[in-house]
């Protein structure tokens, strides 16, 4: 008894104390600080700086001013292919969105323990290469492409139209057609988060399936499909690969004239406060996104 | 779907018109709320029956709880009632009427779930207005049947919170007024009280038996607490392996256990393995025998409560008195529990205040009619597992 009450005794928690819990922490986060530092900040930092600076004949002067804004705003063009754009994006993502939550919908309650396999082979064309994709677009809707050949014989024309490919209404079914798989995976995990018991309670308060949707499984999913929408439409609306592929003249969006300015054009403050425009319209869509789809609640 | 409702609270009338006595205990005589007739439930990718071949008749104003392990059967069965799952086999009949595969939504019947399955979204107030607003009740009369509902529970003044606002105790609290808010003619409450502490669940225990009794509603409680099902019920039915072993009331369900498996589940119980020599005379291992009944069987299990065995000099007068050694003692506060070995026998007996320790000598006995014959259960190792 005596040795015990002579014994020191040691604090249980006797982890060295040499690093400062503060440097420690700094240490910890540091490698995602550096991430955000090099990857997020000086790229937007250099751009937002290009877009102030001024280009003398394919050279760029360090000379701050606002002229590259006030002369995009001030062109009937970029207003045009900014709004057209705009509508485009919106359209399209609004198409995915009505054709993805449905889908995740229907996954997520009626696939039972197949539903990971299904979400699987729907994202699975995320794997083919986007160019590809969109070829696959251009064969289809072709003058020798598969839908005219199809029309063809069932005999609903009797030559090969032209229209389907080079118009708005081509990107947007293309844009469409990128979009769906995000909306779809964002939707499908918000719906799977969704307790059995909470379908069950509002069946068990009477409320039939379609009521119980409304009450109460989409005011909970409804944040996530807005993240599936906000990422379908910063997807769409900075894109130029589907417009330039599929969209000839009438189908050309901001993201074409960005690639232009970069390249032929060698207009770098343009096409950066181009970009920088396109930056802020989607923080401006995913700001009033957001705001409009806030939750309280928590599912536990 | 109101019509629906409206149709079977038509044919409810019609079948309890011969009004009860109110003063008959309640479960006696109403009419039968749930009939369950021959019900079987295999669930797909399984091979064993959840619920095997039962029959259950549940009447109107009952307390009836249905008391089981897990794996029992028990919710599965409730399930069933509610419509959540429907049986491979047999039927389901609420107020007399057919109701096997009628979807959850067309049923009279409201759950209180174990999780409680309150809408994270809603405040309590929504939630509890939710069934109401579903069965397209007049918009003024909603928000006076929600307060009322509260106010049953003590929730009132909580109608502005959000359900993760809230403590453990509290949303069940809301979970039932939304149960009740419709005022269903059948209540199922699913292990209700499982997440609770046990402080707030003898509370609980307190508010459900009261509110049952107030709201006369008949409620079906699932549980795996023995003590529970005892406390609350009228009647109620032990469930093991998908059978439903024993179906009586609290004091019969005690006193009298069908099987071994009701004797060991239920409180505390001797069993022992007994048989009947050539002479008629009973004995278990080397202890001779007096029992009240004879048994349909020369090998029999007889079970004794251990409250039911007298200790000391007063035993002696008893038809079953023997002398044994002390093996343990457990102080249990109020009383100690003593381990005697009577032989190769060893049983637990109750010692009040009388101090023993191992190894003393200790005289004890019972009347025969405090010996149960029960019907032998596959289950053995149950026994042990005292809960």
């Amino acid at each position: 008894m005596a040795a015990a009450v002579g014994r020191r005794l040691e604090p249980i928690t006797a982890l060295p104390r040499r690093i400062p819990s503060s440097i420690k922490k700094f240490l910890i986060v540091s490698p995602a600080l550096l991430w955000i530092l090099a990857l997020v900040i000086l790229p937007n930092v250099f751009l937002i700086s290009y877009s102030l600076w001024k280009n003398e004949l394919g050279s760029v002067a360090h000379v701050w001013n606002f002229n590259n804004y006030s002369e995009l705003f001030a062109s009937d063009v970029f207003i045009t292919l900014l709004k057209r754009t705009l509508m485009i994006a919106l359209v399209s993502t609004a198409c995915a969105t009505l054709i993805a939550y449905p889908l995740a919908y229907i996954v997520v309650t009626k696939f039972g323990r197949y539903k990971t396999l299904a979400a699987l082979l729907i994202i699975i064309p995320l794997w083919v290469s986007y160019l590809m994709r969109i070829f696959a677009w251009k064969i289809i809707l072709g003058e020798r492409g598969v839908l005219n050949g199809f029309l063809e014989s069932i005999g609903l024309i009797n030559k090969p139209s032209t229209a389907f490919l080079y118009s708005t209404t081509t990107v947007i079914v293309a844009l469409t057609y990128v979009a769906i798989p995000y909306v779809f995976l964002s939707s499908y995990t918000s719906l799977d988060r969704v307790p059995k018991h909470y379908y069950e309670a509002s069946a068990d308060c009477g409320a039939s399936a379609w009521r119980t949707f409304r009450h109460v499984i989409w005011p909970l999913t409804r944040p996530g499909v807005a993240v599936g929408f906000a990422i379908g439409f910063v997807l769409t609306f900075g894109d130029y690969v589907t417009p330039a592929m599929v969209g000839g003249l009438s189908g050309t969006m901001l993201g074409s004239i960005v690639l232009q300015s970069f390249g032929t054009a060698d207009n770098w403050p343009q096409g950066a406060a181009i970009g920088v425009t396109i930056i802020a319209a989607g923080l401006l869509v995913l700001a009033l996104i957001s705001f409009f789809t806030r939750l309280e609640a928590e599912i536990d | 779907m109101n019509t629906a409702k409206e149709e079977s609270s038509q044919v409810s009338s019609v079948t309890s018109a011969p009004q009860v006595d109110s003063a008959t205990p309640p479960g006696a005589q109403g009419s039968p709320v749930v009939e369950l007739k021959g019900v079987s439930k295999t669930y797909p990718g399984g091979d064993v029956a959840a619920v095997d071949n039962i029959d259950l008749t549940i009447r109107e104003g009952e307390f009836f709880s249905i008391l089981g392990s897990s794996g029992s059967g028990k919710t599965t069965t409730l399930r069933m009632i509610a419509g959540f799952e429907q049986p491979t086999k047999g039927s389901v009949l609420l107020d007399g009427v057919d109701a096997t595969g009628v979807p959850p939504y067309r049923r009279d019947v409201n759950t209180v779930f174990q999780n409680y399955a309150l809408f994270p979204h809603m405040k309590v107030e929504a939630n509890v207005a939710y069934p109401l607003k579903m069965a397209g009740t007049p918009k003024g009369e909603i928000k006076p049947r929600v307060a009322e509902a509260l106010e049953r529970v003590s929730m009132t003044g909580f109608e502005k919170r959000l359900p993760h606002q809230l403590s453990g105790g509290q949303r069940q609290r809301v979970a039932l007024a939304r149960a009740l808010v419709g005022s269903p003619r059948l209540l199922l409450l699913d292990e209700p009280l499982g997440a609770l502490d046990l402080k707030l669940r003898e509370n609980m225990l307190l508010v459900l038996k009261h509110l049952q009794r107030e709201v006369g509603i008949t409620f079906i409680y699932v549980t795996h607490d023995q003590g529970e099902a005892l406390a609350m019920s009228d009647r109620l039915a032990v469930m093991n392996g998908g059978y439903v072993e024993q179906l009586a009331s609290p004091t019969e369900i005690y006193g009298r256990p069908a099987t071994s498996f009701v004797a060991g589940f239920i409180g505390k119980s001797n069993l022992l393995e007994c048989e009947c020599g050539s002479g008629g005379q009973a004995s278990a291992g080397k202890m001779p025998l007096v029992i009240a009944e004879k048994p349909a069987d020369p090998k029999f299990t007889l079970s004794i409560r251990p409250e039911t065995i007298v200790v000391g000099e007063a035993s002696r007068t008893l038809a079953n008195h023997y002398e044994a050694v002390v093996g343990d003692v457990l102080f249990l506060g109020h009383e100690r529990e003593v381990m005697v070995d009577c032989g190769d026998q060893r049983l637990v007996v109750r010692a009040g205040q009388d101090s023993y320790s191992p190894g003393d000598p200790i005289e004890f006995g019972w009347g025969p009619e405090d010996a149960v014959i029960v019907k032998a259960t596959g289950s053995w190792q149950q026994q042990s597992e005292d809960v």
